[in-house]
């Protein structure tokens, strides 16, 4: 009796701990305005200039680019906003903080799965904004419609924060970090149907476009807003993704803490 | 024992080249990023487009990109000195003067970027095939005179910067404003009048015109001038700034 109410109190404990990293990682949101300035701003000119101006210029009967690029350049943005979390997560490192974090009474996969779905939340909290613009836009106004949407671009949030923190803790150098972060970011963004359809896309690229999760939750997205057909195979897809990513964080975590830095 | 001036200028040149081949993976990385920029979204959006070729229009933006981001390590480099690893007090007992010192910094970060850009200025003028020596040799110029622009902006950028997301922040801005507010992904006739004088503004706008003009018909003189008065300008600005910040 007296080891149950041990073990709930314990679980209260974690779950309380759980949320305290994920609200943590939201409260960066309201410490860090300038960061919301400038995505705030990279996404007006990406819709407002560039794809007003390249829809004059793309000269596709039937295919109009604006409105296709403006849900594409939400998904980026969520990707993008995502990708930030190796960004403390390797700052942490850096200064010492992430040895303080590792110390806290959970498991290396609950504290992996804390600051990916904190990363996520973030994500869909500073994107909301920016949805609600491209969703007046284009007359998206059902609520379930929209309800769904987020959950994909959740998934799809977690599994890229996940992947950050890999990263954060694989490389060492921080040019190097900068450097592999932002190519990860545009191979998964330029290598997806976010931006454009996959039928004008180089032949080797259509081919890798349909593995990539970006393209998953586009394609799911889009068919969910336009009452298309969902492929579940690409949701199956997001979901494994999310999955794999969030073990690596916690194998890469349990390596490097459990067998510490040697230089 | 004196150094003289221009050995001081090497070492601060050595150290800052020295910063860029310690990673050499860092360099292929910026290649894979200047190719999928070119052979993905380029190749893409070309098909997409009728009339011209798209694809050989965007592709001095693409190098310029590159160009941009390693330029723009000479501020970054600069701002963690300043915020981060207290290196700048070091930095300011030096016996060399302010402006040589960070005259030799931009300089350093111009030679880093044409280095970083080469393989993929190469790839353009493979594509472009220039008849003219002008047509083959003037592009690593242009390369260079965005860089002076890109080291100069990043130089003010990390001298008006105390915390890091600020230095982010703006640096964001700013390759939001060169990238997209230029005439590298669209020509200027396309551009509505009111965004019309930002993007003569941009450094970025006469570096793709010139680089396209040069590796057409081997000459771009206006081009070439416009954006060497837009760098020196910037460069010279950058250098006053550095001075007076860092004053005691």
């Amino acid at each position: 009796m007296a080891t149950t109410a041990q073990n709930l109190l314990q679980d209260k404990a974690i779950h309380r701990l759980l949320v305290t990293l994920v609200a943590r990682d939201l409260r960066v949101l309201v410490k860090a305005p300038w960061i919301i300035v400038s995505r705030g701003l990279a996404f007006v000119v990406q819709i407002f200039v560039f794809a007003v101006l390249m829809s004059r210029l793309v000269d596709v009967p039937g295919f109009d680019f604006f409105t296709y690029y403006a849900l594409g350049t939400v998904l980026v943005t969520v990707a993008s906003v995502a990708f930030l979390t190796g960004y403390d997560v390797y700052e942490e490192n850096e200064t010492g903080m992430l040895d303080y974090l590792l110390s806290l009474p959970l498991s290396r996969r609950g504290y992996v799965m804390a600051r990916s779905v904190g990363g996520a939340l973030r994500s869909l909290v500073y994107v909301t904004p920016l949805f609600a613009i491209v969703a007046f836009l284009r007359g998206f106004f059902n609520p379930i419609d929209i309800a769904v949407s987020y959950v994909m671009i959740f998934l799809l949030a977690t599994g890229i924060t996940g992947l950050s923190i890999s990263v954060a803790l694989s490389v060492r150098n921080q040019d190097r970090f900068d450097v592999s972060l932002a190519l990860l970011e545009l191979f998964f963004i330029r290598f997806s149907t976010a931006l454009y359809p996959q039928a004008f896309m180089p032949l080797a690229a259509g081919m890798i476009a349909p593995f990539s999760p970006v393209t998953m939750t586009s394609d799911a997205v889009r068919a969910i807003l336009g009452h298309g057909t969902i492929d579940l195979l690409g949701v199956a897809g997001l979901l494994a993704f999310v999955i794999s990513m969030l073990a690596l964080g916690a194998a890469i975590y349990l390596r490097k803490i459990e067998g510490g830095y040697f230089d | 024992m004196s150094v003289s001036y221009s050995s001081k200028v090497v070492i601060i040149l050595e150290r800052d080249l020295k910063i860029l081949f310690h990673d050499k993976i860092s360099l292929v990385l910026l290649f894979l990023n200047f190719a999928i920029d070119l052979f993905v979204s380029g190749l893409t959006f070309s098909k997409m487009i009728t009339g011209f070729n798209y694809f050989l229009f965007i592709a001095p933006g693409a190098a310029l990109v590159t160009a941009g981001v390693v330029s723009f390590q000479t501020g970054r480099e600069i701002f963690l000195e300043k915020a981060l690893r207290d290196l700048s007090p070091y930095h300011l007992t030096l016996p060399v003067p302010r402006y040589l010192y960070v005259a030799t910094r931009i300089g350093s970060g111009v030679i880093k970027s044409v280095v970083a850009t080469a393989p993929g200025t190469v790839v353009i003028l493979i594509l472009y095939s220039p008849t003219t020596l002008m047509g083959a040799v003037g592009p690593f110029l242009i390369i260079a005179l965005f860089s002076l622009a890109g080291a100069a902006l990043s130089v003010m950028t990390a001298m008006v910067s105390r915390r890091t997301e600020v230095f982010i922040t703006l640096r964001s801005t700013i390759q939001l404003y060169l990238t997209f507010l230029s005439t590298a992904f669209y020509p200027l006739e396309f551009i509505p009048p009111a965004l019309v004088p930002f993007t003569l503004l941009n450094p970025k706008t006469w570096a793709v015109q010139a680089f396209r003009n040069l590796v057409q018909d081997g000459s771009a003189p206006l081009d070439i001038l416009a954006l060497a008065l837009t760098s020196m300008m910037l460069a010279v600005l950058a250098a006053v700034a550095y001075v007076r910040t860092t004053r005691m």
